[in-house]
């Protein structure tokens, strides 16, 4: 029986698979011969596939409405193909006739992650080159810098020092998953102070939707679910006020891989070198690159695979009633879920498989207290640390606790964290000290 | 096809951590009994131009590119043109793009 369905099943697939002839001719104008094949069936020539291009971004960035005349916008450039691509298209608009004419004033940023890998000396020199090129306003500033320094803008005499915990971070963690994740969550952090630091109130950045999909997948699987439109949305608001936050808008999120790279290719944009931890590291060692394989290998015959998740991913839309974000990544925290919810449920199956059989006969509770009385070793520091390690746990979310569990000291983190947990727990205590008082 | 072939090859976007970090390759394709098709071109490319050979998984995979990797013959798609059945000519420029995260 099993073997006849699965001839028949081949059979099935060898119908589905015709190899049929492309259209060599453009299907919009078609008079040019076609130069760029898109989802394996829609053929462009040259110039229609560039003005194609150039119109969805034109109608992300404009529908949006969230770009002001005048407004200063930080434009993240990090020299990838998509980032190059997005400046060239934004310097294109700004070059328009009147009424076609970008009207906001960007602010081009390259953060310079040199100190994480070994880059081509001259890089950041190059990148000046390109920025002088553009003629627009420009910031380079050095990663850590922008992390540690409270005065990134200036240089900073400390920065050697900030370049070592910024390293200590990463040789911490030796999760490859673990280290890029922290790297989009410091980056993001660095982002955003800068942001506020050159008094933008828009910043773009140049994802595309290849990259989404793939972000929209892995952070699923990081548990990061509830953070989803934080990270993929168009527009992304830090704060309720829409007039004064920092919004984030991603003007290639509708244009695939393939399209940024046949309009870097026709305009001949050079790219640079922008390596992260998972840069030619095999595909099984992290949970990103996992994701990345699936996608890719599956978009090969089935071309449609990535805009399907993209616009799935899209209708996930944000908790309104967010009481608490975390302290690392900023993102919603799940509190006061029900003892149904997959929350405890991760919790509790982590403590069952640390304790084994004696989960069973001792509650949650008391596990959490021998847990910790285990830890605490008598007349030296590291129990001060391990006790701040816990508190600082509670309160981050999900993901991030996997990441400061890996590190071994929080020395390193940026100040401004350790100093809102201070805050914070201060006002816990606070909180349970007038407690009787409220009625 | 009795004479040998000069063609340009580019890597960007990533790829050219594989060729020691050079983008533009000026490539003589010796004498073949076969035609050159870019399927040829691919493996002779592994063998003879790639630098870190350990990690040729990164650009191959089966006998294509690895999924992610877009080639273009002078600014044209080659699934216009037959993919790795394309008959490759003189001065060609081939690019291979990468639209792999990170590179």
């Amino acid at each position: 029986m099993c073997s006849v369905n699965e001839e028949e099943g081949a059979e099935v697939f060898e119908v589905l698979k015709p190899i049929e002839p492309l259209e060599l001719k453009c299907r919009k104008c078609l008079i040019e011969d076609g130069n760029v094949v898109l989802q394996k069936k829609f053929v462009y020539c040259k110039t229609c596939f560039m003005s194609m291009v150039t119109h969805k971004f034109r109608a992300t960035v404009g529908k949006s409405k969230l770009v002001n005349r005048g407004e200063r916008v930080l434009v993240c450039v990090s020299g990838s193909q998509s980032s190059v691509s997005l400046l060239h298209m934004i310097w294109t608009g700004l070059q328009q006739s009147t009424y076609k004419r970008l009207t906001f004033d960007p602010v081009v940023l390259y953060i310079d992650e040199s100190v994480l890998y070994d880059y081509p000396q001259d890089q950041v020199n190059k990148i000046q080159e390109l920025f002088e090129k553009y003629g627009l306003t420009y910031r380079i500033v050095k990663f850590a810098a922008a992390i540690y320094s409270d005065n990134c803008l200036d240089e900073d005499t400390n920065i050697d020092q900030y370049n070592d915990k910024l390293q200590n971070i990463f040789s911490n963690l030796s999760d490859l998953t673990l280290k890029e994740d922290m790297l989009m969550k410091l980056r993001k952090r660095a982002i955003t102070k800068l942001a506020e630091l050159l008094k933008c109130t828009r910043i773009m950045t140049a994802e595309n939707e290849h990259k989404l999909s793939i972000r929209l997948l892995s952070n699923v699987a990081l548990g990061r679910g509830s953070q989803i439109s934080l990270d993929i949305g168009l527009a992304v608001n830090n704060k309720n006020n829409d007039k004064t936050s920092l919004v984030t808008i991603r003007p290639m999120r509708n244009l695939s891989a393939k399209e940024i790279a046949y309009y870097a290719l026709f305009n001949m944009l050079e790219d640079f070198m922008h390596s992260n931890f998972l840069t030619a590291t095999s595909e099984d060692e992290s949970i990103q690159k996992t994701t990345e394989r699936f996608v890719n290998d599956l978009q090969v015959d089935f071309p449609s695979t990535v805009s399907t998740i993209f616009r799935t991913g899209e209708k996930i839309s944000e908790k309104t009633s967010a009481i608490s974000y975390c302290l690392l990544c900023q993102g919603i925290m799940d509190v006061n879920m029900s003892p149904s919810s997959a929350m405890e449920a991760t919790k509790y199956s982590k403590y069952v498989s640390l304790m084994g059989v004696k989960a069973l006969k001792l509650s949650l509770n008391y596990l959490k207290n021998e847990n910790t009385n285990e830890k605490k070793c008598d007349g030296c520091k590291c129990k001060d640390k391990q006790d701040l390690k816990e508190e600082i746990i509670e309160s981050l979310c999900y993901a991030c606790t996997h990441i400061i569990q890996d590190l071994q000291s929080l020395d390193d983190l940026p100040e401004e964290i350790l100093n809102k947990h201070k805050e914070k727990l201060q006002f816990k205590k606070m909180e349970e000290q007038i407690k009787d008082f409220l009625l | 096809m009795d004479k040998v072939l000069n063609i340009t090859t580019e890597f960007t976007s990533g790829l050219q951590l594989l060729f020691g970090n050079v983008k533009k390759h000026k490539l003589v394709l010796p004498e073949a009994e076969k035609p050159w098709t870019l399927g040829l071109l691919l493996f002779w490319i592994k063998d003879n131009i790639l630098v870190d050979k350990d990690k040729w998984y990164l650009f191959l995979k089966g006998n294509t590119v690895r999924p992610g990797i877009i080639v273009a013959v002078n600014d044209q798609d080659w699934e216009l043109l037959g993919d790795l059945n394309y008959q490759i000519k003189n001065n060609d420029n081939i690019t291979f793009i990468s639209t792999l995260h990170g590179g």
